[in-house]
């Protein structure tokens, strides 16, 4: 167990330390912030001198061991843009990200095993083909898509709910939807396929021989094992809602994690980008690590170290 | 397990591949959803009814047909540049079958060739090839991709990379779990035994095998890879004007969805039917090449 924790661990940090090389690799070969930072009128001399000064001049491997150095000990350097420390600008943007994220995870996690519970408990009728189709043309729908038709109908159109930013409950609702709708989708069609298969098994059966009402025997029996599975999907759902946050809080100015990504990657403001995506990667990181955990203290049957 | 303890009929079970009578019936749906990526794919600018390259000042803002104002000239209405929007759809069509298709057969190629050898190269080289999949798989994708597009300097090529870079740890994973439960049965031991090398191994008894749940899995990430590269040319990361794709036409349409909601709403349409198509496919696939396999 504990080597298992501890390979998953180091795994985990590698993947960040995979990405930062990537970015690292984005910022020195696609737009050179040095021409951002020195006057338009410098001499080729000017920039070179800049360049020394932010030690771009150095081998490619000492520049990023530099960077990392510094990285480890929480400084990502200054926004070229903002002209404050990376971190800081970060630091401001993660409440309205959580708010937004974990809103969208309750809900699609609400909906969607709601419906997927109904689909199964009413198997081949009206309702479960409703949900299904639900399911299937919900996933097939582009998320940043559905937020724009989102945004069309109830903003632009009814105008019963605001176009974008941050605020009151109003402000929350659209980005919320758009960020779940996916998740929303596929927790039904998993929930479904799930309780269909716990509904098959035999202590449902025993159950419902010794009386117990049907509606218990889904709401209670049946469901609790269903949720198991349904457990090892949240930690996919996280990658989906963190990394579906970039587009999203783009789409309504959702003053998160997201958007100040997006709005960096824009302007090559790399310090931002690379504080941002380690934050990012970080916390799916753990989320995962500790959906696996719990999954395992879920069901004892598995059992990790042991057999691949 | 030994050969030997297998009963001859195990022996010389028949290889199962694409062919046999399995692909009898027509999947009609999931092919008549996936004919426009297809169709406008394939002939773009030649049966597109506009040139999208011409701005035409007098014609702008039209809606589409079936509204107040509409005109059958532009069946799905024009952009705040008189571009017909069904043109632009036809043409857009191109970026998203060229980048998804290359895209995911580039992640296959990865994907497949990193599985078998997993499977078959014992078990440090499987350790080795699953912590990489592992570890790809703990950044989420829509950022791994949004970074590279970034790093990479956006464009068709960059998209391609993208998807495939993003798209290979799926195949890997089902052709490793598949090599590895091929590896025990019946003619790959007798292969074995008879002393065939690892790639003929591969080459003549695996792959053949490996084929259906491959087929599967590229049909069922076509879709995803189409909904990649339109968010991707949505955020301005991927395909750029004067191209056009389906992401990008939703992107400008955000703009003048006051003025003119048609312009973003259909491609997303299309996007969301394009998808649909391959999903349904890639179940039907799944269904009729191997009734065994189950969603992973």
């Amino acid at each position: 167990m504990i080597r298992y924790l501890a390979v998953r661990v180091a795994l985990g940090l590698v993947a960040i330390l995979g990405v930062t090389m990537i970015t690292f690799i984005g910022e020195r070969t696609a737009g050179s912030p040095v021409l951002l930072l020195v006057a338009p009128t410098a001499t080729p001399a000017q920039i070179q001198a800049k360049k020394h000064e932010l030690g771009f001049d150095r081998p490619l491997p000492v520049q990023y061991a530099i960077f990392l150095e510094h990285a480890v000990q929480g400084d990502f350097g200054t926004s070229i843009k903002f002209d404050v420390p990376a971190t800081q600008l970060v630091k401001e943007r993660v409440g309205a990200t959580l708010e937004l994220a974990g809103t969208a995870f309750v809900l699609s996690l609400v909906v969607g095993v709601f419906l997927g519970t109904l689909a199964a408990a009413f198997r081949g009728t009206v309702v479960d083909r409703a949900a299904s189709l639900l399911g299937l043309v919900g996933q097939a729908m582009p998320g940043f898509w559905v937020g724009i038709m989102l945004l069309l109908i109830f903003a632009v159109k009814l105008r019963w709910l605001p176009v974008g930013g941050r605020g009151g409950l109003s402000h929350l609702v659209l980005p919320a939807v758009t960020l779940s709708w996916f998740s929303i989708a596929a927790f039904l069609r998993l929930t479904r396929s799930a309780m269909l298969d716990e509904l098959e098994s035999d202590y449902v059966k025993l159950a419902r021989l010794k009386g117990v009402p049907e509606w218990l025997v889904v709401g209670k029996h049946a469901l609790r094992n269903t949720l198991v599975t349904v457990t090892t999907y949240a930690g996919l759902t996280l990658a989906t809602l963190l990394g579906g946050t970039v587009i999203v809080e783009t789409i309504f100015f959702w003053p998160g994690i997201g958007s100040l990504l997006t709005s960096a990657l824009y302007t090559h403001d790399y310090p931002v980008i690379q504080a941002g995506v380690v934050l990012v990667s970080f916390t799916f990181v753990v989320c995962n690590l500790g959906v696996d955990l719990l999954y395992g203290a879920l069901d004892p049957r598995i059992r990790y170290g042991r057999a691949a | 397990m030994s050969a030997a303890a297998q009963s001859p009929d195990l022996l010389l079970e028949e290889h199962r591949g694409l062919s046999g009578g399995r692909l009898r019936r027509v999947p009609w749906l999931p092919l008549l959803l996936l004919s426009p990526l297809v169709v406008f794919g394939v002939f773009g600018k030649l049966i597109a009814p506009y040139d999208i390259s011409s701005f035409d000042l007098g014609t702008t803002l039209t809606p589409p047909v079936f509204m107040h104002g509409g005109s059958w000239s532009h069946l799905l209405g024009t952009d705040p540049l008189g571009r017909d929007t069904l043109s632009l759809l036809i043409v857009g069509a191109r970026a998203s079958l060229v980048i998804s298709l290359i895209g995911v057969a580039l992640a296959g190629v990865v994907g497949v060739l990193l599985g078998v050898f997993s499977g078959l190269a014992g078990r440090a080289a499987d350790e080795l090839a699953m912590r990489l999949v592992d570890m790809q798989l703990s950044v989420p994708p829509i950022l791994l991709a949004v970074l590279l597009a970034a790093a990479l300097g956006g464009g068709l090529r960059t998209l391609i990379v993208t998807i495939a870079v993003a798209f290979w740890p799926t195949y890997a994973r089902i052709v490793r779990g598949e090599t590895l439960a091929l590896k025990e049965r019946g003619f790959v031991q007798l292969a074995i035994v008879a002393g065939a090398s690892k790639l003929r191994i591969a080459r003549r008894h695996l792959l053949p095998n490996l084929l259906s749940s491959i087929v599967v899995v590229a049909t069922l990430q076509l879709g995803a890879a189409v909904g990649v590269e339109s968010a991707l040319s949505f955020l301005g990361l991927g395909v750029s004007a004067p191209n056009t794709s389906w992401g990008l036409m939703i992107a400008d349409g955000k703009g003048y969805l006051d003025t003119a909601w048609w312009v973003a709403t259909f491609p997303g349409i299309t996007i969301a039917v394009t998808v649909l198509g391959a999903n349904l496919l890639g179940d039907w696939l799944r269904d009729a090449l191997d009734p065994k396999m189950r969603r992973g």
